[in-house]
């Protein structure tokens, strides 16, 4: 099952860049089965550790083995991902090819979450980024050279001492294969760990992202298709927190330990600087780009803080912010349907005509400043309440992007809905887009009322991590 | 064997019969002359075979880098000039020295094959009758010459040292050394490293380009073939210095070099370079006969792609302009060139990352960790200038290039590969769009099958990387383990107790072993390479010891540091758990805190008391007990549980003759103990008297008989208080003075 729904988009994704003539309705019922895969995955979860683990020998003599396995956080992830690439495939208005790249990413993001292996961890890592980088290329914006040359040589060049830290972890740990229990068994310690550690940080800093490697962010999404599908799956590729937790601080607690002050320090400056940029986007993709890394810096800090309710806050945003932030650029890709722009100030006053989408709007907007009942808020709350607990000033000062948030949001949402009708009339949601938002918008009001539906398997990892670093829970 | 025949064979009668049949009957004869002996390279795969008292060895590594020459061979010969039937003999010719090069152990065996293989080429580097053609031969030949007087010189020295030519001999000293270098002089020449490098760049770009594709390819595979053969693990110390600055440059050198050049034939002449430093961190590690031969397999299909593509552009200068949109315009060469580069990139799902990723795991084993940074590093550097290629074979083209298309067709048909044998282009096996029609016409059917079998397997290997690798590893000797100590690690804490050294040797061999510089005694590897010593208890004292394993007559081996910790309470040492002991009395003993009081009970009856002593150590000795599973357990003064131990003591055979004189075991300096208790020893009377007095009371007689192990005991279960216990040989009179006098405080 664990393979069937690890592999079967990439195949449905091959098979439709050949037989492009299958189209939409192919791709919509890959992503569908897909979810459907996971979710009976998530029901049958029995609560603790790793389940659907399966083992194969795939190049044994040099210690790799094709191992899967999900515990809660990848379950979780897995259903967040299936979710957002059926709304992407659902709603974009794209060729079919562009499908068909989104579903063979989709494999490669799936495969990050569930690889216990770290050989394969890293092969699916960076396999993710050609289906990415192919999107970029085929229907990016004018300026997309330039993009793909910053985004490629940010995550090439940050995977390489990730690469080498990789070799650190298990020749210098003993360890006898890459295998994460094999792994988890010889952690580093003393001064190696903290340079292996710093070759993960380099990698995963770039895909969190965290300040100051988010720089290829902004061109990326700026350059991708107005529809916001790569934007989507660009946003479920930030997968940086997931690896901190399952990989680099279990492997390296010590390492961890000696960049923690610094770690802290990056989030939270991070996040605020973040939000400062996103006052000044001139358009909604750069806004959403730099609100996205102010998210993530909010995450990051509560992960760092290294207890219970900081490492279950951080991977409870980074689901929810992959749901609600992908579906926000699905819905900028509406408006650019609409008004054929994505500049901030020109386009204005669109309530008058689309009070459905003004409202589909207002709901991703709230939940992506973190208001008290949709997807956003549990995770902030506890990723921030986890961060209290180790430096209160830090969160403070992350507190203030939260604030942000609310301030640069509202003020861009205002101007494209609320001020005085400029622009011409425009159809209101269809029936496709009204699928879209009721799915949209159950999800983050189920996620935003009951939390608890998938906190209580994020919580024995989150306690595991803490007792791993020795913390009081 | 009937690979040599068939190559040799192949080119001796066809070097006479050339001049009277077809050229296009040579080059068919050739082709199935190279399949041939690739066939039988594959069969019986896995097997060694030796001919010529030994100079001939035909096993994997021969077989696997052989089919990578005869591989290269194949692309030079289906995509090549035809006009010429000089053309496929020179080729058969230097295959031909290259399998001979790739299968034999003795140095001047691989100096005839290097010959054997560079005259052909020096002669296919200057096909092209102009300027650049004559200065690539020339620079070839000389250098190449050059190359051959330094390794001749490099064998003279190495026979001084080691009296021998067969490669992989050991040796020391200065001159095996200066031998081993000036021969790595001379392979690093013809492999292109640096700072041998300074022809490769010119030949390459002034050499056609199916023979540049040639020399990337299956001159890498002979050399390191005879690299592997000669610089062996076993003689890393003297050559691994030579080797990792000689990787340290190339890889350096070669990615730096690319970065800006503009001509599509330099530019992987400087990948070359790279790849062969890449190559060369194989070298070093322990398993390197099988990571090589598949590294130079994913690079051979994988540059073999990019320069057969090259050379259907055109046999001159390809400027890397030339690739703008291949893609659009050709689909199949320029879908055939992006996989070559992104698997010699080494992108993770592809074939060249696994084969990157194994020889970098080579070096790491053998602790060469700044040179994998170092590689690491420089791929990524590499990265840039292969992404800028791949990026421009995916660009929209411009109305140039497609000037340009026809103008390379009309000069390559002058060129000659127009004669191959074509087919019509209706019938292209493939059906496929315009823009492929041409070069696969072109190309002609075997060409575009090479072509189309090139990119399958290389998906194959991406797909199944361990299938390429255990092929490659077949027949190879396992690689004989290295004395190593695996268990304790090094650096760790452990607890005293039932604790022992293992690890793997050479099977048979017997190692000594030693406690911080004592010696602890001798253990003899087992068949399977494993061996395992139970710590006695002073080597589990606590503090700091650092085991060490030696080979008999060596002052070093390999060691391992560890911390054993005060046991928190007390626990034994020497038995394991179920072990089988004497059924005449033996010791058991442990460790405690230093000072600490313990009893001893067996099967819940005491024993007596015992004090550790400043080492923490204890011993008690317990007198004969029945047959049978006794659990012992040892508890600190007053605690109601402690350590178990569960040990085996067989039934005695009766009608043995006791001729120990009489003495207690346990319990001798009295004291006080719990009750129930034992106590006991061994004697040699037929019955022993126990008398029990509280004070001067007597309470109690009770005659003992020797049991079958001459072992006496007594279980006693008194109330609390003093109790004296004297025992006597039976039927002597109780004033006689006591063999033994036992006064215990009773709790």
């Amino acid at each position: 099952m664990i393979h069937l729904g690890l592999w079967l988009p990439l195949l449905a994704g091959l098979l439709l860049l050949i037989l492009p003539g299958l189209g939409r309705t192919f791709a919509v019922a890959s992503a569908v089965v897909s979810l459907v895969i996971s979710c009976v995955l998530f029901a049958g979860y029995g609560g603790q550790g790793v389940a659907y683990a399966s083992q194969i020998p795939f190049l044994p003599e040099a210690g790799v083995y094709y191992a899967l396995g999900l515990d809660g956080a990848g379950l979780f992830l897995w259903v967040a991902v299936n979710l957002v690439v059926l709304l992407g495939v659902w709603i974009a208005d794209v060729p079919v090819r562009f499908l068909a790249y989104a579903l063979m990413m989709q494999t490669g993001l799936l495969g990050i979450f569930a690889a216990q292996d770290l050989i394969f961890f890293y092969f699916f890592f960076e396999a993710t980024l050609i289906p990415a980088l192919l999107m970029l290329w085929f229907y990016g914006g004018p300026e997309r050279l330039r993009a793909i040359y910053i985004f490629a040589l940010f995550t090439l060049v940050g995977s390489l001492p990730m690469l080498a830290a990789i070799f650190a972890v298990r020749f210098l740990g003993g360890a006898d294969s890459f295998l994460y229990t094999d792994l988890a068994a010889n952690p580093l310690t003393g001064q190696t760990a903290a340079l292996a550690f710093l070759g993960f940080l380099v990698a995963l800093a770039v895909k969190t992202p965290l300040f100051p490697l988010h720089a290829w962010l902004p061109s990326f999404h700026q350059q991708n298709h107005p529809s916001g599908l790569a934007d989507a799956m660009g946003t479920l590729y930030k997968v940086g927190i997931f690896a901190f937790f399952k990989w680099a601080i279990p492997l390296m607690p010590e390492g961890f330990r000696e960049w923690q002050g610094l770690l802290l320090f990056l989030a939270a400056f991070g996040a605020i600087y973040a939000a400062w940029v996103a006052f000044s986007a001139p358009d909604w993709k750069t806004l959403l780009a730099y609100a996205g890394v102010s998210h993530m810096g909010i995450g990051a800090l509560g992960l760092f803080s290294g207890n219970t309710e900081g490492t279950v806050g951080a991977l409870y945003l980074l689901g929810a912010s992959m749901i609600y932030g992908s579906a926000m650029f699905l819905f900028v890709g509406l408006v650019y349907g609409r008004t054929g722009s994505l500049e901030i100030n020109p386009v204005r006053g669109l309530a008058k005509h689309t009070p459905a989408l003004y409202v589909l709007g207002m709901f991703l907007l709230m939940a992506m400043i973190g208001l008290p009942g949709l997807s956003g808020f549990p995770g902030e709350l506890m990723a921030l309440l986890g961060a209290y607990k180790v430096s209160p000033w830090l969160t403070f000062v992350a507190f203030l992007a939260v604030i942000a948030a609310a301030a640069y949001a509202l003020t861009a949402f205002q101007k494209l809905f609320q001020e005085s009708a400029q622009a011409q009339a425009v159809p209101d949601l269809n029936a496709r887009e009204w699928g879209f938002a009721a799915v949209t918008v159950a999800v983050l009001l189920l996620m935003g009322l009951y939390p608890k539906l998938f906190t209580v398997y994020l919580e024995p990892l989150g306690k595991a991590i803490a007792a791993l670093l020795g913390g009081a829970s | 064997m009937l690979t040599l025949y068939v190559l040799a064979g192949f080119a001796t009668v066809l070097s006479l019969l050339a001049f009277v049949i077809s050229r296009e009957a040579t080059r068919i004869v050739t082709v199935a002359g190279l399949v041939l002996a690739g066939l039988f390279c594959v069969v019986g795969w896995g097997q060694t075979v030796e001919a010529f008292g030994g100079l001939y060895r035909f096993d994997t590594l021969a077989r696997g880098l052989t089919l990578v020459a005869i591989l290269g061979g194949l692309w030079a010969l289906l995509l090549g000039p035809a006009k010429k039937f000089e053309y496929p003999l020179l080729l058969l010719f230097a295959v031909t020295g290259m399998h001979i090069m790739a299968s034999s152990p003795n140095l001047v065996v691989l100096l005839i094959a290097l010959e054997v293989f560079s005259l052909p080429l020096y002669v296919l580097a200057t096909w092209q009758r102009d300027e650049k053609g004559f200065e690539a031969g020339l620079k070839y030949f000389l250098l190449g010459a050059l190359g051959a007087a330094i390794f001749l010189y490099g064998i003279a020295l190495y026979f001084g040292a080691t009296g021998s030519f067969t490669a992989g001999s050991s040796g020391s000293g200065p001159l095996y050394i200066a031998g081993l270098f000036l021969i790595m002089a001379a392979f690093a020449f013809k492999t292109a490293m640096v700072p041998f490098q300074w022809w490769s760049p010119d030949v390459y770009q002034g050499s056609p380009t199916v023979v540049t594709l040639f020399m990337a390819t299956a001159v890498k595979a002979a050399a390191f073939a005879a690299m592997l053969r000669i610089f062996t693990p076993e003689g890393l110390e003297a050559w691994g210095v030579g080797m990792a600055v000689l990787i340290a440059l190339s890889t350096l050198f070669g990615n730096l070099g690319a970065l800006n050049q503009t001509e599509a034939k330099r530019l992987f002449a400087y990948s070359s370079i790279a790849n062969a430093g890449y190559l060369g961190l194989g070298l070093l590690g322990p398993t390197g006969q099988a990571t090589v031969p598949f590294y130079l397999l994913t690079y051979g299909l994988a540059t073999g792609l990019i320069f057969a593509v090259l050379s259907m552009l055109s046999n001159q200068d390809v400027p890397l302009e030339r690739l703008r949109g291949l893609w659009y315009r050709k689909p199949l060469l320029g879908g055939a060139m992006g996989l070559g580069i992104l698997s010699v990139l080494g992108l993770p799902p592809l074939a060249g990352f696994w084969a990157k990723y194994l020889v970098f795991q080579e070096a790491a084993r053998a602790g060469f960790y700044g040179l994998v940074v170092l590689a690491l590093v420089t791929s990524a550097i590499g990265a840039y200038y292969y992404l800028k290629t791949f990026f421009l074979i995916f660009s929209k083209p411009t109305p140039v290039q497609e000037a340009e298309d026809r103008e390379a067709e009309a000069a390559l048909a002058q060129f000659g590969s127009s004669e191959a044998p074509g087919i019509p282009v209706a019938a292209a096996p493939m059906g496929l769009t315009q823009g492929l029609m041409a070069p696969a016409a072109r190309m002609g059917a075997p060409a575009l099958g090479l072509l189309l079998a090139a990119m399958g397997l290389l998906g194959l290997l991406s797909v199944l990387p361990g299938l390429g690798l255990r092929a490659f590893s077949a027949g190879l000797t396992p690689a004989v383990a290295a004395l190593s100590i695996t268990a304790p690690k090094s650096g760790s804490t452990l607890t005293a107790g039932s604790q022992a050294l293992q690890g793997t040797g050479r099977p048979g061999e017997s190692l000594e072993l030693f406690d911080n510089g004592n010696l602890l005694g001798t253990v003899t590897v087992g068949p399977d390479g494993k061996w395992s010593f139970p710590l006695p208890a002073s080597a589990q004292a606590p503090g700091a010891h650092t085991f060490e394993a030696r080979q008999p007559g060596q002052t070093r081996g390999e060691r391992v540091e560890v911390e054993f910790l005060r046991p928190s309470g007390p626990s034994f040492t020497g038995l394991q758990d179920g072990a089988t002991v004497a059924a005449t009395g033996f010791t058991l003993q442990g460790t405690a805190q230093p000072g600490q009081v313990l009893e001893v009970f067996e099967d819940g009856a005491s024993l007596g008391r015992v004090t550790a002593d400043a080492n923490g150590q204890w011993s008690l000795n317990v007198p004969p007990p029945s047959g049978g599973t006794r659990v012992y357990e040892v508890r600190p003064e007053g605690a109601a549980s402690g350590a178990r131990i569960s040990l085996v003591v067989p039934e005695a055979q009766a009608g043995a003759i006791c001729s120990q004189s009489f003495a207690l075991s346990n319990l001798q300096a009295g004291g006080t103990v719990s009750r129930p208790f034992r106590f006991g020893g061994v004697g040699s009377a037929s019955s022993y008297t126990v008398l029990v007095r509280r004070g001067d009371r007597i309470i109690g007689r009770k005659e003992i008989p020797l049991s079958a192990a001459c072992g006496w005991s007594y279980f006693s279960d008194p109330g609390p208080g003093e109790v004296t216990y004297e025992v006597r040989e039976t039927g002597k009179l109780e004033t006689e003075p006591p063999l033994a006098t036992i006064t215990l405080k009773v709790q």
